[in-house]
């Protein structure tokens, strides 16, 4: 077991990949920042908002992410930088130096909103896989989609595939951590629909809160899930299962809790970009049919 | 030191040089991941993403303000969720909980003020039909943390707003489930236009 485990994890890293895979987690990363930043029109418009909100929100902290320390027509540029980046990224055009620049601005621009709570863990807001997915991609090759396979196409997609599966892992490991094995049993299921249905009343959420059977398998499952998703980086067919999962996973999280976790474009990465590179490729050598 | 070593992927010549940068890389990764999930220590982007790891008490009351603009005839209207932005609702909501309360009489003003301010601004593009907020570029296809955010509806008043209340209300998770009405609320501050 040991022994295929060490196999599967070496291969994971350096077998043969297409061109695609790494094209292709390049685009969802970039896409997935693109779509939230142009979803926050207004963020740089935070430096101007009165002393008074940013007061508890630590200095050094804002210090470390560049909040509060530019102008805010440098911002506005900035922003502007960002989204040029952004696009460049997901088209390919200098990638790994758009790619780069786009992770650079991402870390000063993703922390705005939650630094004024104090509380700067946008993993909520969606932008923290990409600013590590594009850094991933500025570090890697840029592959032409005609190029041979190599494995200097398999290590960055395993990346940021290992970077993906390991936010469900840590979710998993910090309600360990605050609460124990106890978060994953029925009773507490059916607590978190009901104290959400308190704000959000969803018929799922009150319907689920009646099955103390579900909840217990939503429990469990939510436990196999998130401890098991690193898998997906050693196996195809066991990213095919995670990826299902996770898609039945954040559909039943936004129907009864009414919540949206915004990494769910990332899950494509976990395709099979191998057999879609292979099979374009058959496509392409298809001889077309002689005429009449 | 993520980067550091990134670049030194980026430089290595391609082989077994590469291949051992990339295993570095692989594993600093995995150790900073580590240690962040068992100690629970922020170093973002390397995040312990603690989401919903409390655990639920429903007989526990929580408490979450709720921003409502006041019009002429003395109307409360609940704000959008998008009203604020590019600060969320719930966002709003945690810096109310955790620091409105220690802000001075004269501090609590400047800020509903600007508030206040921001409401009708929103109200004034959304009562003539425009877009606001984080909608302005996307629409209804932006990217919103609530599903129900993009589908919600709209209800503004055609006329100014002339005040902003912000009110604490005390849920308990178990009487909500039968009874909605059990929610109650008290004024945390309130301003009016001069």
């Amino acid at each position: 077991m040991r022994a295929r485990l060490a196999k599967a994890w070496d291969a994971a890293w350096t077998r043969p990949a297409a061109p695609l895979g790494l094209a292709a987690a390049r685009t969802v990363v970039a896409a997935q920042a693109l779509w939230i930043v142009l979803s926050r029109p207004d963020l740089p418009d935070l430096v101007t908002w009165p002393e008074e909100f940013w007061r508890f929100a630590g200095y050094l902290r804002l210090l470390r992410y560049g909040v509060g320390v530019f102008p805010l027509a440098v911002e506005q540029a900035l922003f502007w930088l960002l989204i040029a980046a952004l696009v460049a990224a997901l088209l390919g055009v200098w990638a790994r130096t758009a790619a780069t620049l786009g992770a650079a601005l991402l870390y000063h621009f993703a922390p705005f909103e939650e630094a004024l709570s104090g509380n700067p863990h946008t993993f909520f807001d969606g932008l923290t896989l990409p600013i590590l997915g594009l850094f991933v991609v500025g570090f890697a090759e840029a592959p032409r989609l005609d190029a041979p396979g190599s494995s200097d196409f398999r290590w960055p997609l395993s990346m940021i595939r290992l970077l993906l599966t390991l936010s469900y892992f840590l979710a998993g490991l910090a309600k360990l951590y605050y609460v124990g094995p106890a978060w994953f049993g029925g009773d507490n299921i059916r607590g978190i629909m009901i104290v959400h249905y308190g704000f959000l009343p969803t018929a799922l959420a009150q319907w689920l809160a009646g099955q103390p059977l579900l909840c217990w398998a939503i429990g469990l499952g939510t436990f196999a899930f998130e401890f098991g998703f690193p898998l997906a980086v050693l196996s195809q067919r066991a990213a095919w299962a995670f990826l299902t999962a996770a898609a039945l996973f954040h559909v039943g999280i936004a129907l009864s809790l009414g919540l949206i976790f915004l990494t769910w474009p990332a899950l494509l990465v976990l395709l099979d970009w191998d057999a879609i590179a292979a099979w374009w490729a058959r496509r392409r050598a298809v001889p077309a049919p002689a005429s009449a | 030191m993520f980067v550091a070593l990134g670049w030194r992927v980026r430089l290595a010549p391609a082989g077994e040089a590469r291949t051992r940068a990339v295993r570095q890389l692989v594993v600093f990764m995995l150790v900073l991941s580590a240690v962040v999930g068992c100690l629970q220590w922020d170093a973002w982007p390397f995040s312990p993403y603690y989401i919903l790891v409390g655990r639920a008490n429903i007989d526990k009351p929580n408490y979450m303000p709720d921003f409502y603009g006041v019009d002429a005839s003395g109307r409360e209207w609940k704000l959008d969720p998008i009203t604020f932005a590019p600060v969320y609702e719930l966002t709003l909501q945690v810096w109310f909980n955790d620091h409105f309360g220690k802000l001075g009489e004269a501090d609590r003003d400047r800020v509903l003020a600007f508030l206040l301010a921001r409401a009708e601004a929103t109200r004034a593009r959304l009562a003539a039909g425009r877009t606001a907020g984080d909608e302005r570029w996307l629409g209804r296809v932006l990217a919103a943390p609530h599903f129900w955010i993009p589908g919600r509806a709209l209800a503004v008043p055609d006329t100014p707003y002339a005040g902003l209340r912000v009110y604490e209300v005390r849920r308990v998770p178990r009487a909500m489930l039968t009874d909605r009405a059990s929610a109650q609320r008290r004024l945390l501050g309130e301003y009016r236009a001069r």
